[in-house]
């Protein structure tokens, strides 16, 4: 009950805390019917199409309606630079009236999407436990969301949420908080800003590819290409997460700059200095509440995106793999180069770990990028973490790299299989039409040299 | 009088309708020129693009969505004509002379009526104060103004020049383009081929291979000099892997290189091409006129030595004069490494390894839009560049009138209107003591 209670709760209260402040705003406080109604067709719809089958058989893939969510709050966000850029200047004076026609669809995207996934994740909790507890506990969770939200309605204009908002922040900072809050993260393993950097790095790859073939010069693996610099820089992951950022940021700094390009006040005409004061004070001030939720837009979307960059380029290390003798090539270790877990090409880290006595041997194989693989032990011939911190031992992937958990030292793939420093220590093996061969006393025997190795350690 | 008057007010109406054409001109330029168009159109195609990213090879089926369906023809040439009316109308702007009236200098982006005792109490005093301040005054209506920056709008109008004839040249390139592509080596088979209806000799291969190349990874090795000279209908010139060169009404480029092999066994010769480079890639053979046995064969560059340095350690490899390792495929044990030159295999098979040459795979390419392509691709890169020059350049507008017997002054920027109005606050404070 308790896993259907949660998700639903924290949904509605996300969703309930966007409805106060929409329709805490005044403009749209007069028309918050059309705002509630939008809200609630989308819940039903959403939900629909999880229960009645004749909408469900016409309804995307998860992966699909994920995409169309993250298209919807991509919209909202750029619907209030759109509003600014038809209204003017961001601040006093500028256009406060909200668009009637975007209010119900806005109230329909609130929780749409979440309806749709939390009522997919009650099925699927209702298939495998007591349906009825699913759906009572779903029920009880969306109570203590929505609920509240009844009895304050009355009061919102209290808020004088039109100091701070007009039409424009405010579909920024509801953009900006759907970006994060977005989803049902039980179901939904992703990140907008993952999917658009991923989808912009698919793009640009693209593009530039097409314009050099159209200048027919196209990069070769060894051949120099004129501008071929130029192409690289701009297909590296750097450049698709900047317009990852460009793309988030655009709407709160165009606000920002909008609020602050406003000049202060002609005060030349007053007479009396303390007006004058006065009259400077009050443009400020309400210059500091316009720009107080653009900007926290602003931040809410700096600390996404760090939270991307991070995981966008995560340290990944694969669990080992238990590998055994061959029952066929006895005395050897045969790895298929391509299976139904994967295949080498995809320029992957994968780890195995063999059995030998006592001895828990864990080496690695990797695809390096000129098609060959490499191979070698999960350790180096300096490092050598303490007991304490064998966590430490061995490597991960980031990127193009191995890393060396240890003293963080980047490794080029191309150069696994070569003895030396920080390079993982090789094993020798063959490549048989498919498979990789490996045999065990190559492989005992590399481990034993490598524990007797004196280690030096590096860094702690 | 009356037939002066009808004259005057035909004169009237012909000069009316005259401004109404040109007005009338004028918005469907603007509507065309707009960027709010510009934005439309590009978020027109992006929603296609988000469409089609659901599917398989989103980007391919986009590029023949733009390039070869009636809707994606019209988005696309929409956009270029927008990209070209918009430089237009920007031009036509800058070079109109408007006529300066108390009201124009009062929508400038700050104005002020100059008091009676400000010492500027006209325009000859005003033109005077112009000049000390660094604007050039020239007359204009009833007042005087003076412009900084006008040439402003040109990084705009590269870039979109550019942009557009990049876009115009892709899509006749997408339709008029011919492509072929063929192997060729010097000395060996094939000695020439015919690559859109023209024959091509291969005459020299040149490739700037290292005698002792050590292979630290991927990016270590890079070819700077590979060329090939080649015959084309009895002209003689030069190809590379750089840029491709015009001959012959096609452009040629080199796109690959490696080594071809014969391989002779009972007076027949194979002629294998090798693609083993980088080193540690391998190239699969069968040779079946020469070993009977089915097998495929693996050629992979053998390392001439191993040398290390401090931490690096790599293998080195004669480029130039290269052996290979061969292993039949599936039998271990089974490798034999040949050495350049002629050698029997093995004692048991007595197939002989000539001396290996180059091939090179030509492109040949025929399409009348590559050099507006190449001539689009720089001037919008030219535009780019010049676009962060845009930054500090641009449109400063200073214009004073008579109003009332006194000084009306405006001022206007294009860019940093705050910093504008301050500046222009602070130019004439003194004038209000």
């Amino acid at each position: 009950m308790l896993s259907s209670f949660l998700p639903l709760l924290r949904e509605s209260l996300q969703c309930a805390f966007l409805l106060i402040l929409l329709s805490g705003y005044p403009a749209l406080f007069a028309r918050r019917r059309l705002l509630y109604a939008g809200t609630a067709i989308g819940f039903v719809t959403g939900m629909l199409m999880v229960y009645v089958p004749a909408l469900s058989a016409v309804a995307p893939g998860i992966e699909h309606w994920i995409t169309l969510r993250y298209i919807s709050e991509a919209i909202v966000l750029y619907l209030g630079l759109l509003l600014m850029a038809l209204s003017g200047a961001e601040g006093a004076g500028s256009e406060k009236a909200f668009p009637v026609v975007l209010i119900l669809p806005l109230g329909f995207v609130l929780f749409f999407f979440e309806a749709h996934t939390a009522a997919l994740y009650i099925e699927d909790l209702a298939l495998i436990g007591s349906p009825a507890k699913a759906y009572a506990g779903a029920a009880l969770g969306l109570l203590p969301g929505f609920v509240p939200l009844l009895f304050i309605i009355r009061k919102l204009p209290r808020l004088g949420l039109d100091r701070f908002f007009s039409p424009s922040s405010l579909l920024i900072t509801v953009g900006a908080v759907k970006f994060i809050t977005g989803g049902l993260g039980e179901v939904e393993d992703g990140d907008i800003l993952i999917s658009l950097q991923q989808g912009l790095q698919y793009l640009v790859e693209h593009i530039v590819g097409h314009v050099q073939s159209l200048l027919m010069i196209s990069q070769h693996a060894f051949i120099s290409s004129p501008l071929s610099g130029l192409a690289d820089y701009l297909r590296e992951e750097r450049m698709s997460t900047a317009l990852t950022v460009a793309f988030v940021m655009l709407p709160p700094v165009l606000a920002l700059i909008s609020i602050f390009s406003r000049p202060d006040p002609e005060l030349r005409g007053i007479e009396v200095p303390a007006e004058r004061r006065l009259k400077l004070a009050f443009f400020r001030r309400e210059m500091v509440f316009y720009s107080a939720p653009v900007l926290s837009a602003f931040l809410l979307l700096m600390v996404s995106l760090h939270a991307v960059n991070a995981s966008v380029n995560p340290l990944s290390e694969p669990e080992p793999m238990p590998v055994m003798e061959s029952e066929e090539e006895a005395g050897s270790i045969v790895i298929p180069l391509s299976d139904r877990i994967g295949d080498f090409t995809d320029g992957k880290l994968r780890k195995y770990v063999f059995y030998s006595g006592n001895k828990r041997i864990i080496f690695l194989a990797i695809m390096k990028p000129d098609g060959t693989v490499g191979l070698a032990l999960d350790e180096c011939e300096i490092c050598k973490p303490a007991q304490w911190n064998t966590s430490a031992l061995g490597y991960a992937q980031r990127g193009e790299h191995l890393v060396c958990k240890y003293c963080m030292s980047p490794i080029a793939i191309p150069t696994v299989n070569e003895p030396g420093g920080c390079n993982p220590i090789p094993v020798p093996f063959e490549i048989d039409e498919d498979v990789i061969v490996v045999r065990t006393e190559d492989l005992v025997r590399v481990h034993e040299a490598a524990e007797n190795l004196e280690k030096k350690g590096t860094h702690f | 009088m009356s037939e002066c008057t009808r004259q005057q007010r035909t004169s009237k109406r012909r000069a009316r309708i005259s401004r109404m054409k040109e007005f009338r001109g004028i918005r469907v330029l603007g509507h065309a020129a707009s960027p709010w168009t510009t934005a439309g159109l590009c978020l027109a195609l992006s929603a296609v693009y988000i469409g089609m990213s659901f599917g398989e090879a989103p980007y391919e089926t986009f590029i023949e969505f733009i390039f070869a369906s009636a809707p994606g023809l019209i988005l696309f040439l929409s956009l270029i004509m927008n990209l070209t009316a918009w430089s237009l109308l920007a031009v036509f702007k800058r070079s109109r002379k408007e006529v300066l009236t108390p009201e124009t200098v009062r929508s400038m982006d700050e104005s002020v009526l100059l008091p009676a005792d400000s010492g500027i109490r006209n325009i000859g005093q005003a033109s005077e104060w112009f000049e000390r301040m660094g604007f050039s005054p020239r007359p204009s209506g009833e007042g005087i103004e003076s412009r900084k920056g006008r040439l402003g709008i040109v990084p705009g109008i590269v870039l979109r020049t550019g942009l557009g004839l990049l876009l115009l040249s892709a899509l006749l390139s997408h339709h008029m383009r011919e492509i072929d592509e063929a192997l060729l080596v010097q000395g060996g088979e094939p000695g020439l081929a015919t690559l859109l209806g023209r024959e091509v000799v291969p005459l020299r291969i040149e490739a700037g291979f290292s005698e002792e190349f050590l292979d630290l990874g991927k990016e270590s090795f890079e070819l700077h000099d590979t060329s090939a000279l080649v015959s084309v209908g009895g002209e003689e010139f030069t190809v590379t892997g750089g840029y491709p060169v015009k001959v012959a009404g096609l452009y040629w480029r080199i796109v690959h290189i490696g080594y071809m092999q014969p391989v002779t066994r009972m007076k027949t010769t194979l002629w294998l091409p090798l693609d083993v480079l980088p080193p540690g890639r391998a190239s699969a053979h069968a040779m079946p006129n020469v070993f009977r046995d089915g097998r495929v064969y693996e050629f992979r560059l053998a390392p001439e030595k191993k040398v290390k340095k401090g931490l690096i350690s790599g293998d080195v490899f004669n480029l130039a004069e290269p052996s290979y390792v061969l292993s039949p495929r599936g039998i271990r044990g089974g490798e034999v490494t040949i050495r350049s030159g002629s050698l029997p295999l093995s004692s048991m098979r007595m197939a002989e390894f000539g001396r290996p040459g180059y091939y090179v795979r030509l492109l040949a390419v025929g399409d009348p839009a590559l050099s507006l392509l190449e001539l689009g691709f720089y001037i919008s890169s030219l535009g780019v560049l010049l676009m962060i020059v845009r930054l500090f350049w641009y449109e400063r507008r200073m214009a004073a009138v008579m109003y009332e017997g006194r000084v009306l002054m405006g001022y206007s920027e294009e860019f940093y209107r705050k910093w504008g109005i301050y500046k222009f606050r602070k130019w004439t404070g003194h004038f209000f003591g």
